[in-house]
């Protein structure tokens, strides 16, 4: 019954994990090289930590994940709050709030391209409308702005997400709560903070748990809109990893970085698990 | 309220209205947010000039044949995994894990696998290359399917002497054959929208698709054309829009599945 499950599961998941680890070990490169290379053991894993580059751009990674895991939640829990009324154009809303988040980031990335324009974009417009600043911005082309430019766009396409989560997770938690509270003299911010927070905290875990994962894999939105940013401002360690695989055809060494990706991220993912059950007795 | 989505989905509109302007018009200051004239060459260069057509041929095939794939080959070990537990609590934590770990660390080996295989820039192999994460992610949201459907009704099929398989086509199938649906949907619009892969396991219009032709319209060689590249976009971006809101009650619900308690 599992067998067509297990086997092309095996063929396409198990398989290339399997030769990521083999290449690791491994100094060559796909393009240069026939066969496979020599063994080098773990002298790749080892220079990774020596190398500059890689170790800032995964600093500049976890600064970013950090950043944009903050403000979609906050962003989310915002609307969720806004929203969370009956309505009867419900359905109507909910797959237009959605609709940043089934874009594909290439064309996300063409969205904020427009809108980042220093030429003819709307929001250089607007700040010198709005005379908050009296020169056009270069939001892509400034290497202090282009990371905050990146986020934005990250924020913007995902934040429909934690809203999704954090609407489901509010409209179960129950009104007598509420309504005792309220019997009780409760103001609306002691409402707020004493029940639904708590009942919001496993919805924030999920939230804070896919997004950091994800976070971590931001490529697509790097490439086509800032191509690694102006002198590595936007360099990711994602699209690091795929510059040395396919730019500098680093093969091994390119497996070894995303094999480190995987153990951070697992790491990650367990700290904030366990912060997350330290913090609630709710989070399974 | 309406103003926080407007707010949200305006640079939508906007590269929509942008796809309709002309040249002059896009750079147009101060800048317009309504197309005038209302101008349909953008969308003519795209097709004729840049032959679209073709990638989203690719975009289709790759989409459809890695949606069957996934259907075919998830539904029963989801249902599997979900009545009996094969594989244990190992085999539900390797599904996810899968769904977690960074898909470069996949790239790099079929890459190799695929050029020894002859199967790089072939619509086939990026189809075959995009099951390997869109697998994981049918299995999971099917399980949760499954997982609804009370197990009385295939006992009471077998009692009347179905094989196991039997009761699986033709009770419970039938039953969660909407959340299938949503979830081939869902599957279909992750491969659209697919960018690491495509640009990485083609080369050429034989088989790249839509997400690289924009690609390289927003980083051409040459001048960058802003209208065409918005008409691109406009062209990916509608399939997606249509299949979301068709299924946005059943995505909404797979995706919510780990926040509530049933």
């Amino acid at each position: 019954m599992l067998a067509p499950t297990l086997l092309v599961l095996v063929v396409t998941g198990a398989y290339p994990y399997v030769m990521n680890l083999f290449y690791s070990l491994r100094r060559w490169s796909v393009v240069f090289s026939a066969g496979s290379g020599d063994f080098v053991g773990i002298q790749n894993f080892v220079a990774a930590f020596g190398d500059r580059s890689f170790m800032s751009s995964m600093g500049r990674t976890l600064v970013f994940v950090g950043l944009i895991l903050v403000c979609e939640l906050l962003l989310g829990l915002g609307v969720a709050l806004l929203f969370n009324r009956e309505l009867r154009t419900k359905n109507l809303f909910r797959s237009l709030i959605l609709l940043p988040m089934m874009l594909s980031p290439v064309v996300t990335a063409v969205v904020w391209r427009m809108l980042y324009s220093a030429q003819f974009g709307l929001l250089d417009y607007l700040l010198l409308a709005l005379h908050i600043t009296n020169r056009r911005v270069e939001w892509l082309a400034d290497p202090r702005l282009a990371f905050l430019s990146l986020a934005v766009a990250t924020i913007w396409m995902w934040f429909p997400f934690s809203f999704l989560v954090l609407t489901a997770a509010l409209q179960g938690i129950s009104q007598d709560e509420y309504e005792a509270a309220w019997i009780d003299g409760a103001s609306s911010w002691n409402a707020f903070r004493y029940i639904s927070v708590p009942h919001l905290l496993p919805a924030v875990m999920v939230i804070l748990l896919v997004r950091f994962i994800d976070g971590l894999k931001t490529f697509a939105l790097i490439l086509t809109l800032t191509g690694g940013g102006p002198a590595s401002a936007t360099d990711l360690v994602y699209y690091h990893i795929y510059r040395v695989a396919f730019q500098m055809f680093d093969t091994g060494y390119s497996s070894a970085l995303s094999i480190i990706l995987v153990v951070v991220s697992l790491l990650g993912s367990w700290l904030i698990w366990g912060t997350g059950r330290r913090f609630s007795p709710e989070v399974p | 309220m309406i103003g926080v989505l407007i707010a949200e989905l305006f640079p939508v509109f906007w590269v929509i209205s942008n796809s309709l302007k002309t040249s002059a018009d896009i750079f147009h200051w101060p800048p317009t947010v309504l197309p005038h004239p209302i101008t349909l060459e953008n969308y003519r260069y795209v097709v004729r000039g840049l032959g679209i057509g073709a990638f989203l041929r690719n975009s289709v095939a790759v989409a459809t044949v890695s949606t069957l794939i996934c259907c075919l080959a998830g539904a029963p070990g989801a249902y599997a995994i979900a009545r009996f537990r094969t594989g244990g609590r190992g085999l539900s934590l390797w599904i996810l894990m899968q769904l977690m770990i960074p898909s470069v660390a996949l790239i790099v080996p079929l890459f190799v696998l695929f050029s020894r295989s002859h199967l790089l820039d072939t619509w086939i192999g990026l189809a075959i290359g995009h099951v390997s994460f869109n697998l994981p992610l049918a299995v999971w949201l099917m399980m949760g399917f499954f997982a609804e459907l009370p197990a009385e009704l295939e006992d009471a099929g077998r009692v009347d002497g179905c094989t196991r398989f039997q009761a699986f086509r033709l009770i419970s199938l039938p039953l969660v054959l909407s959340g299938l649906t949503a979830t081939a949907i869902f599957i279909a619009i992750q491969s659209w929208n697919e960018f690491l892969f495509a640009v990485v396991l083609t080369s050429s219009a034989r088989a790249q698709t839509l997400p690289v032709l924009i690609a390289t319209l927003i980083h051409p060689v040459t001048d960058i054309l802003y209208g065409p590249m918005c008409a691109a976009a406009v062209i990916a971006l509608v399939p997606v829009f249509i299949f979301a809101f068709a299924v946005q009650k059943y995505l909404i619900r797979g995706l919510t599945a780990g926040a509530l308690k049933a």
